[in-house]
């Protein structure tokens, strides 16, 4: 029957006028270049998930745990997360904060650490924006997560302007590790999105808002610090990145299990919200510093 | 180097877009929609054109992409798709006038999105049975099964012109 019907098909389609072709090619290479770009994104991800695993496994020459206290020497502040990591505390907001803009957004009414922060005006006295630092970064995620005691924090700068902040996240079943990460500017537009497995990750939600931002949901079983991902890219390109990991950070000889702290429209809640910029008020960052005046560095 | 990849592709891509385009608009059935899927198609080939060309069909590899957002895109928009199919299948007369029977496309239209790329593939594009498991990501037996209840299909939906197919 092949031949035949083909033969009919093409019939059938000889008499349809298609629309041009017109610049399908370009646009479509166009597109493909923005695919490469968010891949990319995630590579990179993924590549400073092993370059942490690999920087511990040297440190760990000198064998020392990091819930005990990494050498001064190898990381800066790493006193400080050592206290915060021993002490953790439980935090008073409410679950998974809805919309909130960044102008009237209240700031943080109580600290991870459990110390006063701010009492909500720091906004005001403290005038203005500024650049979002790792710690502040780390600050406005533990605002928004859903109640829980949160420890073991970290973060850092990279040098191509991306933001790593990482905590832990115990809702009464134990600890589970998440990791978020803001890339300014890493994208200049929307990239297309396919729900389904490729190449080993697979997208579980594809959503382009009106404003063009787009909103990707994965699951990759072999990652278990990246095992479950949510990246949402607003239209001026900011990434808004969170994983939440099934296992915990490394501890010397391995990464052992840890639980998923956050469902996916948990975490599509907290990457989706306003208040992730470029710029925040300034208050958020000078009440960031004041919570958590170093970070030791994620490790992946 | 980038400039001779760039320049591969285009060559690759003019060479079988009008080819993607009509395969798109017998799964689709909508030349817009189409027009989309082809574009889709063609911008994952160029994200991923160096393992694409590496591989030993260029054809089927854009072929298992194309496969793979019409059948999610498809996925996605299941309930309403079924609902539709059933409402143009129980429209049809098996005894109307010629004039008024549907045509081939028609019919293809009215056969669910996996069925539909099943009889695309195995008679359209004329692959074989493993050929199109293995582009779909099924079993050979699925495949069989697929296609013989999507012809029993067609020969419902076009009554007497069944010859046409069995000829």
């Amino acid at each position: 029957m092949g031949e035949k019907f083909r033969l009919l098909v093409d019939q059938e389609l000889a008499e349809h006028r298609p629309p041009p072709v017109g610049h399908l090619i370009q646009t479509a290479m166009a597109e493909g270049r923005r695919i490469k770009r968010r891949r990319t994104v995630r590579n990179s991800l993924a590549g400073a998930a092993l370059a942490g695993v690999l920087l511990v496994a040297t440190a760990f020459a000198v064998p020392v745990l990091r819930g005990a206290g990494p050498p001064a020497a190898d990381r800066s502040g790493a006193g400080a997360q050592v206290a915060a990591s021993a002490d953790p505390s439980v935090l008073a907001t409410p679950g998974v904060a809805a919309a909130s803009p960044v102008a009237s957004r209240p700031v943080p009414r109580a600290s991870p650490s459990g110390m006063p922060a701010s009492d909500g005006t720091g906004g005001a006295t403290v005038a203005g924006t500024a650049d979002l630092t790792p710690s502040a970064a780390l600050l406005l995620l533990t605002t928004l997560l859903p109640n829980g005691r949160t420890s073991n924090y970290a973060g850092h700068l990279s040098s191509n302007g991306m933001i790593t902040v990482q905590t832990y996240l115990d809702r009464g079943q134990g600890p589970g590790m998440l990791h978020l990460t803001l890339a300014p500017g890493s994208m200049s537009d929307a990239a297309t999105c396919t729900v389904g497995e490729q190449d080993g990750i697979n997208t579980t939600r594809c959503r382009t808002f009106p404003d063009g931002a787009t909103l990707e949901t994965y699951e990759i079983t072999n990652n278990c610090v990246q095992r479950y991902g949510a990246l949402y890219v607003s239209k001026d390109g900011f990434a808004v990145h969170l994983n939440t990991a099934s296992c915990l950070d490394w501890d010397g000889t391995r990464r052992p299990a840890g639980q998923r702290a956050l469902t996916e429209d948990e975490a599509v809640a907290i990457v989706t919200d306003p208040a992730w910029a470029e710029k925040v008020p300034r208050s958020l960052v000078t009440d960031g510093a004041a919570q958590f005046p170093s970070l030791p560095r994620v490790l992946g | 180097m980038k400039d001779v990849e760039d320049r591969e592709f285009v060559e690759y891509a003019e060479s079988r877009v009008q080819r993607l385009r009509q395969r798109a608009y017998l799964l689709c059935r909508d030349w817009h929609l189409a027009q989309d899927l082809t574009q889709v198609t063609l911008a994952k080939l160029y994200a991923s054109w160096r393992r694409a060309a590496k591989a030993d069909s260029i054809d089927a590899y854009a072929t298992k992409i194309m496969l793979r957002v019409f059948l999610d895109h498809k996925r996605l928009r299941s309930s309403q798709e079924v609902v539709i199919a059933d409402a143009a299948a129980d429209s049809v007369q098996h005894d109307a006038a010629p004039e008024l029977r549907i045509t081939l496309l028609e019919a293809l239209g009215r056969l669910s999105p996996r069925d539909r790329a099943i009889v695309v593939l195995r008679y359209w594009e004329d692959h074989s049975v493993d050929t199109v498991a293995e582009m779909l990501g099924v079993s050979q037996g699925v495949v069989k099964t697929q296609s013989m209840r999507a012809l029993a299909q067609l020969r419902v939906l076009l009554g007497e012109d069944i010859g046409l197919l069995t000829t």
